[in-house]
């Protein structure tokens, strides 16, 4: 699943690290959602959505 | 294409070659150990004997699956999660007690010819600690926050599954038609926890 991840963390300068650590999850996680091979969980989704004040649509896009 | 910050502190690349270096190990230790154990079987040496070349090996495996698994860390630069720590101290824990059950269950029953209800007990003891081991896999998957890592952990125990039963269903058939000799049920647990390793990598190749 596409996503402006990679962009999101890019504007606050960010590492994976850094959002990882403001996830909960490893840096693993957050390179493979950054990078569209693994979809996180709605709830993981919702934590996404909730650190950058945006809705799940405006961060993931659905392509399928 | 936007720089960030991790464009920059990438893992360095010898990871391929931690691994080979890691699998080799393994490959090796694997071929010692058959060997060690046709040796000893055309010595007749005991079951002690047996089950001590038995416990050193699966040390050996123990601790290079741990190293295999360090390296897929270092390489991620990760650490390992809270519940993954709580994980191994109660699996060092369990297999410490587990390796003090074997040796002393068996030196009870052959050293003192027990048998009845006593020979059943202590033949017990030592599986105790390995079940205790499964039951904290099933804690650690439950207990593990990052679900990404859980669902890494659980597709490799389904590829290790899938590598057991292919082993013992093959190894079956070859025994049926008495081309292979017999190997006690005991060593599933072994060889499946040993494929764990092969099987997180075999997970883990689609997100590199």
């Amino acid at each position: 699943m596409k996503n402006r991840l990679k962009v999101l963390r890019a504007e606050r300068d960010w590492s994976q690290a850094d959002l990882a650590e403001r996830l909960d999850v490893s840096r693993q996680s957050v390179n493979a959602i950054e990078t569209g091979k693994y979809d996180p969980s709605l709830p993981l989704a919702f934590k996404i959505a909730r650190l950058f004040g945006m809705s799940i649509e405006t961060i993931f896009e659905d392509v399928g | 294409m936007i720089a960030t910050k991790n464009d920059f502190d990438r893992p360095p690349a010898p990871t391929r070659g931690g691994y080979l270096l890691g699998l080799t190990g393994v490959g090796v230790a694997s071929a010692v150990f058959v060997a060690a154990c046709y040796y000893l079987k055309r010595q007749h040496a005991g079951a002690i004997t047996l089950t001590g070349v038995a416990t050193v090996f699966g040390l050996v495996f123990l601790g290079l699956t741990t190293h295999l698994n360090r390296l897929a860390q270092r390489a991620k630069r990760i650490g390992p999660s809270a519940a993954a720590k709580r994980y191994r101290m109660r699996f060092s824990v369990a297999i410490s007690i587990y390796v003090v059950a074997l040796i002393g269950a068996l030196s009870a029953v052959i050293q003192y010819h027990l048998t009845g209800l006593a020979a059943y007990v202590l033949a017990i003891t030592p599986a105790l600690p390995l079940l205790a081991v499964v039951v904290s896999m099933g804690v650690y998957l439950r207990e593990e926050t990052d679900e990404f890592e859980r669902a890494m952990q659980t597709e490799a125990a389904l590829w290790a599954s899938g590598g057991l039963l292919a082993i013992e269903t093959v190894w079956g058939f070859l025994e049926l038609f008495g081309l292979v000799p017999h190997v006690q049920t005991w060593w599933a647990f072994a060889i499946w926890a040993f494929l764990l390793a092969p099987g997180r990598l075999l997970a883990l190749r689609r997100y590199r």
